[in-house]
């Protein structure tokens, strides 16, 4: 059984996995753990050719048209409002996509986004026609901040970029979730294992988008397939009801009618 | 370079290069192919006008193409 489809800045999508294209140990096993992973949405981005490396991206290009996924390109790399515009600007000729993966860093050391600069380069982007996708901490106020300013999908980390930690503060997510039931929201970084997935969608995440987890496994194709399908599981229980969690026990076999010697109180 | 050649920074290294030539004419004499975009000096040169944007003494002209990313 499949989850629900949903929309993505009014793109309606039926896998909830977006996946990056980075670190892959050749491009035909990035290929074809795209392809495992059913992702419809996949990460890209764009850098300067070097004087001896022309027409170096051709070979990426023409692997990532072949898979036919919306592509969501980045500003990796960005430090500051001013670069993440650019950077933007370029990626969306490039790429003839008004979708960005807004990232602009404020630490080299664990690449913790920059709130201030996040905020800043959002409404300049918005006002400039991108559809943002903010990769942002877990900050409540923060995110309700992006989301006045018009976004309608946010990605909060769930761990630093590629730790592979899971989701180190359940409960800012969960707040998250609870506090902006209208957003899209997506878990971006830090999944180490699809339990981790698991769990963002069991508390009700639109999605999740991961990179490392996969193109790092032993088998990137095979990690693909159970994050697909641990992704899909974690919604659809999601969708299904996760009952209430209890103090006392209660039996699951009815006591009704129970002998007289079984009786307990 | 020729006394009437022009200097240009190309993908951060120096190159001399005819007078007045336009993005298209020069694009076609690096023999650039492929999925790319032209930012010179910064500022995207949108397709559209590379028969007519005329490049620059000192102007640094950067081919921007697709890597993977995460």
């Amino acid at each position: 059984m499949k989850a629900t489809n949903w929309t993505v800045y009014g793109q309606e999508l039926g896998s909830r996995l977006f996946i990056g294209t980075a670190l892959y140990p050749s491009p035909k096993v990035m290929v074809d753990a795209i392809r495992a992973s059913r992702a419809e949405v996949i990460t890209v981005s764009l850098r300067r050719q070097s004087a001896n490396q022309a027409n170096s991206g051709e070979q990426f290009w023409q692997m990532i048209e072949d898979l036919n996924c919306h592509l969501l390109p980045n500003t990796a790399g960005c430090y500051s409002v001013k670069e993440a515009v650019k950077t933007a600007h370029m990626a969306r000729e490039l790429f003839d996509t008004d979708w960005v993966k807004l990232e602009v860093m404020g630490d080299s050391y664990n690449l913790q986004p920059d709130p201030f600069a996040l905020v800043e380069a959002t409404k300049i982007l918005i006002e400039d026609g991108f559809k943002v996708f903010p990769y942002t901490t877990d900050d409540l106020v923060l995110c309700q901040k992006l989301a006045e300013l018009g976004c309608e999908v946010l990605m909060p980390w769930g761990a630093p970029i590629g730790t592979g930690q899971g989701l180190l503060n359940p409960y800012a997510l969960k707040t998250l979730r609870e506090r902006l039931p209208e957003l899209t929201l997506l878990v971006d970084a830090g999944i180490g294992k699809p339990s981790d997935a698991v769990q963002a969608m069991e508390l009700g995440f639109d999605g999740i988008l991961l990179n490392t987890a996969i193109a790092e496994a032993l088998e990137p194709e095979t990690m693909a397939y159970a994050f697909a399908d641990a992704i899909n599981a974690g919604r659809l229980a999601y969708e299904a009801g996760i009952m209430p969690k209890r103090d006392n026990a209660k039996p699951s076999t009815p006591t009704l009618d129970q002998p007289i010697w079984q009786q307990h109180g | 370079m020729t006394s009437n050649q022009q200097q240009v920074q190309f993908n951060g290294e120096t190159l001399a290069i005819e007078p007045s030539q336009t993005v298209s004419a020069f694009l076609e004499s690096q023999s650039v192919a492929g999925r790319f975009i032209v930012v010179i000096n910064d500022e995207v040169v949108p397709k559209a006008n590379w028969d007519q944007h005329a490049i620059q003494a000192g102007d640094q002209i950067e081919i921007m193409s697709p890597i993977s990313g995460g």
